[in-house]
């Protein structure tokens, strides 16, 4: 299913962050607030573009999923979007943390495709 | 190496200073970022992908050991323990805090080191021959007059608001390792007959979406008016280059549409009006420039290479590099030794902390506590004792620095890419990586001998793909990443702009499709033929038909 989330880069170091419930801006896509109808996108961009804290924040478009028993997974539909969320796929060192088991950035790079992201 | 003075010290300081405050009005919401983003970019700090990216001057490539020591510990200190070099001599830092860069700024001022200029519609990072000084065929230390150039264009108030960037590169030798024709302004340093040193001036080189190569605005410029003529074509380029359109503000473009010859009749009347107005540099000025280039003091050497010979016989893989990586010197018993920063499966360009600090350590006991960056992202030490070269090989290779593979396929110029750039289209990083895996046996490699591939994740080509024998474009293609491929690009005195070859390929398909290119050429050479010397004679029709009718014959 698809729906908008908001991202933007935090102020202070510039480290990709999410929109989350509480209005605070969190480093887990997958505690994303989400948005799918209308008005409820119209009102997150409306958040998202006026909160101080961040820089250059904007709504993407997601894919939700609950698979049983890992609670909600969130993936952006741009593998730009997903490199962004969850990279970069090379240095693994320096990922983020919280990753999808399919995006490894530890994988040999000839096996990351985006497509599998 | 140049030596700030007091004045370079203070107006460094007070820029510091200056972004101190800049950052903490930022920081307290005084600031929106629109206001605030001129002002960040003015000191080299973009905000990127991931995170904020630091873009550190490396004035000409030259560092000393200290300063690359500085570079290792703020990497350490407020960054991820690497950094990145870049293909115009500088070094990014991926993960800086805006909180932390003044800071950084501070630590790089204390050893006359900053961010100016690195970003922005100004001057940028003059450029110059990383084997400058010591090339025995060089005609003039390119140093020089870049310093030279970097003073004049330091914050200077008629071109800091120019209408884009503007790139000057300068080459003293026959050969260029500049990319000099792909600059803005290339500079090709010349002795008249008369044995005068000059320049040939070429104008409106440039990469990106309008790849074009430098025209001849003047054969031969006096060295004495240097100042005076690039003053003119920037006046001519700042009242005349499009402000309308982005895509079009480049000086490459006001050549283009303006034609060479009637540019060069308004720089030359613009210029006979500016020498008289004597901003050209006093005969001791230069010569207090060129006062910091002198040489070290090398020993007198027999130019002996016996040990070398044995060494390099009983040791085949120190054999290859020296064959590689290793460059004639001006004086007898020394060499040119390059680093490369292109080991199998790395990030091109990317060196770690404790990279830099063994390198420093290196350079300080083999090489006069000098190094030079080169825009193909390597490393270089000018000055090695010929003797020495084996022992520095060991040490570079413990630390995943001694590869052999400089001009050769694995040696691939890259650009961050979709990994960190927030420009990219696709990923640069991983494709150079596959490539570097495919071609990772060293015999094959010297097999194919020279060959430069070149990768870039966006139009803007930051990768240089143009200009690499091989070059690969990452594009976008319905939501999913495809790479361009060109051949027959060159960057250096014969630059060439290499032509595309066909439809993209995906990101599964593209080294198949280097490989391929590979294995025409091993078919089609003559004996002893370089690879862009094949391409030269045949085209791109071997290339072709074996990448595209072949491929298809074989589906049928």
């Amino acid at each position: 299913m698809s729906i908008h989330i908001a991202t933007a880069n935090r102020l202070t170091d510039g480290i990709v962050v999410f929109l989350g419930y509480d209005g605070e801006w969190t480093r887990h896509i997958d505690d994303a607030r989400i948005a799918e109808r209308d008005d409820d996108i119209a009102e997150l961009k409306v958040e998202a573009e006026t909160a101080k804290t961040v820089v250059g924040a904007y709504l993407i478009e997601a894919d939700v999923s609950s698979p049983e028993g890992r609670g909600r997974i969130i993936s952006p539909l741009s593998y730009k979007e997903r490199i962004r969320a969850f990279g970069p796929s090379v240095h693994p060192a320096f990922a983020k943390k919280v990753v999808p088991e399919h995006f490894d950035p530890r994988a040999d790079a000839s096996a990351v495709f985006m497509n599998g992201i | 190496m140049y030596k700030y003075d007091d004045f370079d010290h203070a107006f460094v300081a007070e820029r510091v200073e200056q972004f101190r405050e800049q950052v903490a009005r930022r920081l307290s919401g005084e600031l929106t970022e629109d206001e605030f983003k001129p002002l960040r970019l003015m000191n080299g700090l973009y905000l990127q992908l991931h995170a904020y990216m630091l873009r550190v001057a490396i004035p000409y490539g030259l560092l000393s050991s200290t300063q690359m020591r500085k570079l290792a510990q703020i990497a350490r200190t407020y960054d991820r323990g690497y950094g990145h070099f870049t293909t115009r001599q500088n070094i990014q830092y991926n993960w800086p805090r805006l909180e932390d860069t003044p800071d950084i700024l501070e630590e790089l001022a204390s050893v006359e080191m900053h961010a100016i200029q690195t970003s922005g519609n100004c001057i940028r990072n003059v450029t110059a021959d990383q084997y400058a000084g010591v090339d025995p065929e060089e005609i003039d230390d390119s140093r020089v007059w870049a310093e030279l150039i970097r003073q004049w264009s330091s914050l200077h108030p008629e071109f800091s608001f120019l209408p884009r960037k503007f790139k000057i590169a300068v080459t003293g030798a026959p050969h260029d390792r500049t990319a000099v024709k792909f600059h803005d302004i290339g500079l090709i340093i010349k002795r008249s007959d008369a044995g005068e040193i000059g320049f040939e001036v070429l104008v409106g080189g440039g990469l990106g979406r309008t790849p074009m190569i430098g025209r001849t605005i003047r054969e031969f410029l006096p060295k004495d008016y240097l100042l005076s003529y690039l003053e003119a074509i920037l006046r001519v380029y700042n009242q005349l280059g499009r402000r309308d359109n982005k895509y079009k503000a480049r000086i490459k473009i006001l050549v283009h549409e303006t034609g060479i010859e009637e540019l060069r009749d308004m720089v030359e009347a613009e210029w006979t009006r500016m020498k008289e107005e004597g901003i050209d540099l006093p005969d001791a000025e230069l010569a207090r420039v060129r006062g910091f280039f002198t040489e070290p003091d090398y020993e007198d050497l027999p130019d002996n290479d016996q040990y070398l010979q044995v060494k390099q016989f009983e040791n085949p893989t120190f054999g290859r590099w020296v064959r590689a990586n290793v460059a004639p010197h001006k004086k007898p018993g020394y060499a040119v030794a390059n680093i490369s920063l292109k080991p199998v499966g790395g990030a091109p360009g990317d060196a770690t902390a404790a990279q830099m600090d063994a390198v420093a350590d290196l350079a300080d006991r083999y090489s006069f506590g000098e190094l030079r960056v080169a825009h193909e992202q390597n490393l270089v030490f000018a000055d090695v004792k010929k003797a020495d070269l084996y022992a520095l090989w060991k040490e570079l290779d413990d630390i995943q620095l001694g590869t052999p593979n400089l001009g050769m396929i694995s040696d691939i110029i890259s650009c961050p890419g979709l990994d960190y750039c927030s420009l990219a289209n696709a990923r640069s990083i991983p494709v150079a990586q596959r490539i570097q895996r495919r071609f990772a046996d060293i015999k094959r490699q010297f097999d194919i001998g020279a060959l430069t591939l070149n990768i870039s994740g966006c139009i803007n080509a930051c990768g240089h793909h143009h200009a690499g024998h091989i070059g690969i474009l990452g594009v976008d293609r319905k939501g999913e990443e495809y790479y361009q491929l060109t051949l027959g690009g060159s960057a250096d005195e014969n630059a060439a702009i290499g032509k595309i070859v066909g439809p993209a390929f995906s990101s599964a398909e593209i080294v198949d499709a280097v490989e391929t290119v590979v294995e025409t050429y091993l078919k089609v050479r003559n004996e002893g033929e370089p690879f862009i010397d094949t391409y030269r004679r045949l085209g791109q029709t071997p290339f072709k038909s074996a990448l595209f009718e072949e491929k298809q014959h074989a589906a049928a």
